[in-house]
């Protein structure tokens, strides 16, 4: 008898019909959010306030890429030639 | 029909209603069970998921969280935090399939609960208050309202609330074992790989804990008598 208690339990503690509805709705726009990727957000921004939001972008991609090691090397061989 | 509802329809002449209930349950499963996939094919729908295919997230979605859901339902007294731990683990999850790695005796469910066990867990240590009573009512209210038989909610609300008790008597560690035995449905080597103990120890416990678990809720499904004049 002991063995059956298992779907018992199981099924007692099931979510309802509602309840799993309110679940998938908050998941699915979790994965959505997390799952957007930058540059889709950018997008958006920039088709909300273009002009605006344009210049933040550029300042973001200018401060971004001065930060990198990408644009910090050749600036720093630029440097160490003397052309800067 | 399961022995056990049989026991519960035969049995006892008292609490019919309940009783009568758990015995559909044990015939019918609860409604929106549906068939749970096998191992082999949740790995192919986790391989699909990574590709993107939102089809197979959506069918991953749906094989796990009710199991998510029932290992962690016991773990807090307010329903609406388990909802919630059920979405954040669910969320982490579907979006970290990358990370998975398949290991051998373990399953992707296992995985899943385990990071769901893990949220419950982090959400304990800034635990909030207790829901007060007109917050489980409104809770109880809203499931009534949206419930295409009320009367059935009702008794879904009352069965699950009775198991709920007989497993808040239990203690904390071994409800959490409980929880994941009988409620995700897992075995004791993914159990113990995430509450850290020996296989055995967890056999051990699910053994010694189940014919009480099942006496117990029996017991609650008996309605007190009044005393006799």
């Amino acid at each position: 008898m002991p063995e059956d208690t298992l779907p018992i339990i199981a099924e007692a503690l099931t979510p309802g019909t509602h309840q799993r509805q309110r679940m998938a709705r908050a998941v699915w726009a979790g994965v959505e959010a997390e799952q957007a990727s930058l540059l889709s957000e950018w997008l958006t921004l920039i088709r909300a306030r273009p002009l605006l939001h344009s210049a933040y972008v550029l300042a973001a991609v200018v401060l971004l890429l001065w930060m990198s090691p990408l644009a910090a090397m050749p600036l720093r061989l630029i440097r160490a030639q003397g052309l800067l | 029909m399961t022995s056990f509802a049989l026991a519960i329809t035969q049995g006892v002449p008292t609490g019919g209603s309940l009783r009568a209930f758990f015995a559909l349950f044990a015939m019918l499963g609860a409604p929106g069970r549906g068939a749970q996939l096998d191992e082999a094919a949740l790995q192919a729908l986790v391989v699909q998921a990574r590709d993107g295919d939102r089809g197979a997230q959506r069918r991953l979605y749906e094989q796990l969280v009710d199991r998510v859901f029932r290992a962690v339902r016991p773990m807090f007294q307010d329903e609406a935090e388990a909802e919630d731990v059920t979405q954040d683990a669910m969320i982490k999850a579907l979006s970290s399939l990358e990370r998975y790695q398949p290991r051998p005796g373990s399953s992707f469910v296992s995985w899943v609960v385990a990071i769901a066990f893990n949220t419950a867990r982090h959400r304990f240590r800034r635990r909030r208050p207790v829901p007060t009573e007109p917050e489980a009512l409104a809770i109880l209210q809203e499931a009534l309202e949206h419930s295409p038989d009320p009367s059935h909610e009702l008794e879904r609300q009352r069965a699950r609330a009775l198991v709920l008790r007989a497993l808040w008597e239990v203690p904390e560690r071994e409800r959490e074992i409980l929880s994941l035995r009988y409620g995700a449905e897992l075995n004791a080597s993914e159990i113990a790989a995430i509450v850290h103990l020996q296989p055995a120890h967890i056999r051990k416990l699910c053994e010694r804990w189940r014919p009480r678990l099942a006496a117990r809720i029996q017991e609650l499904q008996t309605p007190v008598e009044p005393p006799h004049a």
